[in-house]
């Protein structure tokens, strides 16, 4: 029974992750909790992400959006919602520098305690400036796995950063196809 | 022990410090003479059970003024929560204020009550500016004959607001300095104020309102151009953003994309913000495209190709049909249950017309 169970489980994962149109090593990678879910580059992203996660999923993941490195303790999964608002930026007090080396300072962090880095980027062609771009090419990178909408990937930038370290990255073409993807990853 | 005398120097200084404070709060509790005008009417025909009042019934502030203007109210069988919808904030984007009265002409609360303010400033509704080369009017046809509503401007008629408008204009709680005009935008106006320019007063009772008829969900419809940044937008206090957020994911389920984004802390006087900072409501503002603002294709404000009034006034309903469920699921919220709203889909197929009286 439990072996059927793990077997649906796989093909789940396997499916969405075809379904999603994922390219890079698929279906092998899976995150665990606790986790936290922080933006990087302010906008209000995180939050539907947050409804995502939590509300909708149940995976009862941490909630800071200007998490420092103190508030990785523990965690084994780091999800970085990346786009950038100036708006968001300014109400946080924060400017792009600053943002910048706080996002250098959790995935240095979230490396050496071995936490995975879930990047998700949602908000469409909106969030593809230049400000957000500058944020994507420092996170990709260090992701293990990346969940974009296809709207904000359309010169396909997601897969060229991710392909140096053969990171997959599933690309959606809406935000509920985003949650399915999500929903595999983790461990029950 | 005797008291210690004081010095002269210090009762002059205190008599200094009296009449600085007299003057003071005469100049704060000063009123602004509003020229005592009759407000425009409006050819808003509500559906059954439907009840109306008075802006001025919340503050006696815009009675006899060009800002007065007609509350709606529908109370429901079942008790709940209140739901407040202003349209009309800025009297040009007609997307607001027809959903707001289409509202009032077919839609009905079930339980809980419905509040409804299709033209919020009346006085914004009353002129076009000279600029403006679009028609001052649209018709839109339906069972009862082609129907005639106002297109307005954006802001107070300057012939109603009372003052000059000052060179700049700083909301008091803001951080940055507007063109003088903007003092004249109601959006820019909240909490408003008592016995202030029309714009403060209008801004003022709505608030009151607000308050007065405990609203837990609030909602400011608008519009912005079609290629503005705000187009398909959600704005939310940030107290309510997650439930803004559970909404913009139920909209893409129906093929709608919106955007999100929660209020500035230093950006003032907007609705989102005020309302829902001063007030128990949840505060929610929809910006919806407007062919209207693009002055090249505004020849039909009805029948654009591509964003058509009746699909907006679609996108608006359907958006305060999101966050109302998303309330409705939430612990300690009253909840409020409309029928009789239709959706986008029911828009595209036939327009506004069969739903309005």
């Amino acid at each position: 029974m439990r072996a059927r169970r793990a077997g649906w489980c796989v093909g789940a994962v396997a499916l969405a992750a075809l379904s999603a149109g994922t390219t890079g090593m698929g279906a092998e990678v899976t995150f665990a909790r606790p986790g936290l879910i922080t933006a990087i580059g302010q906008s209000a992203d995180v939050n539907i992400v947050k409804v995502l996660l939590n509300t909708q999923l149940k995976l009862g993941l941490e909630f800071k959006p200007l998490a420092q490195v103190g508030d990785l303790a523990g965690m084994k999964t780091v999800v970085m919602v990346v786009g950038a608002s100036a708006k968001g930026l300014g109400a946080a007090g924060l400017d792009m520098d600053k943002e910048l080396a706080r996002t250098r300072a959790l995935l240095q962090a979230a490396k050496a305690q071995g936490a995975q880095v879930l990047v998700m980027h949602t908000g469409g062609e909106s969030r593809r400036g230049k400000t957000s771009n500058d944020l994507i090419e420092v996170v990709v990178p260090d992701a293990a796995y990346v969940v974009v909408v296809a709207s904000g990937n359309k010169d396909k930038l997601f897969q060229a950063l991710a392909s140096k370290r053969n990171t997959p990255v599933a690309e959606v073409e809406k935000l509920s196809g985003a949650g399915d993807v999500v929903k595999g990853l983790f461990k029950q | 022990m005797m008291a210690p005398v004081p010095r002269v120097g210090s009762m002059r200084s205190q008599q200094v410090a009296v009449v600085a404070a007299l003057a003071v709060v005469a100049l704060v509790t000063a009123r602004v003479a509003i020229p005592e005008r009759a407000p425009v009417q409006h050819d808003i025909r509500p559906a059954a059970g439907w009840k109306t009042a008075a802006l001025s019934d919340y503050d006696a502030g815009v009675a006899r003024t060009p800002g007065d203007t007609p509350v709606y109210v529908f109370e429901g069988e079942q008790p709940g929560g209140t739901v407040f919808v202003a349209g009309g904030t800025h009297g040009n984007e007609l997307a607001g204020y027809m959903a707001a009265t289409l509202l009032v002409e077919h839609a009905r609360a079930t339980r809980g009550r419905l509040i409804v303010v299709p033209h919020a400033n009346n006085s914004a509704v009353s002129y076009v500016e000279k600029s403006w080369r679009g028609p001052a009017s649209f018709a839109i046809t339906t069972a009862s004959g082609a129907r005639t509503f106002r297109f307005g401007t954006r802001l107070t008629d300057p012939a109603h607001q009372g003052e000059p408008d000052p060179p700049k204009y700083r909301h008091p709680a803001s951080t940055e300095d507007l063109d003088g005009k903007e003092s004249r935008n109601l959006d820019r106006a909240y909490p408003g104020k008592p016995g202030g320019n029309l714009t403060e007063r209008i801004a003022y009772a709505i608030t009151g309102l607000i308050r007065r008829e405990q609203v837990d969900v609030a909602f400011d419809f608008h519009e912005a151009g079609v290629n503005s940044r705000l187009a398909m937008m959600i704005v939310a206090n940030p107290k309510n953003v997650d439930l803004a957020a559970a909404a913009v994911l139920a909209l893409e389920g129906q093929g709608l994309a919106m955007k999100l984004e929660p209020s500035s802390p230093g950006f003032r006087g907007l609705s989102h913000r005020e309302w829902g900072d001063h007030t128990p409501a949840r505060a929610f503002l929809f910006e919806t495209p407007s062919p209207a603002f693009d002055v090249k294709t505004a020849g039909d404000l009805v029948n654009h190709a591509v964003w058509p009034l009746a699909r907006r006034v679609g996108v608006h309903l359907a958006a305060m049909m999101a966050v109302l469920d998303a309330c409705n699921g939430e612990p300690g919220v009253r909840p409020v249950i409309l029928t009789d709203v239709p959706g986008v889909k029911a828009f595209s197929r036939s327009g506004m017309g069969p739903f309005l009286r």
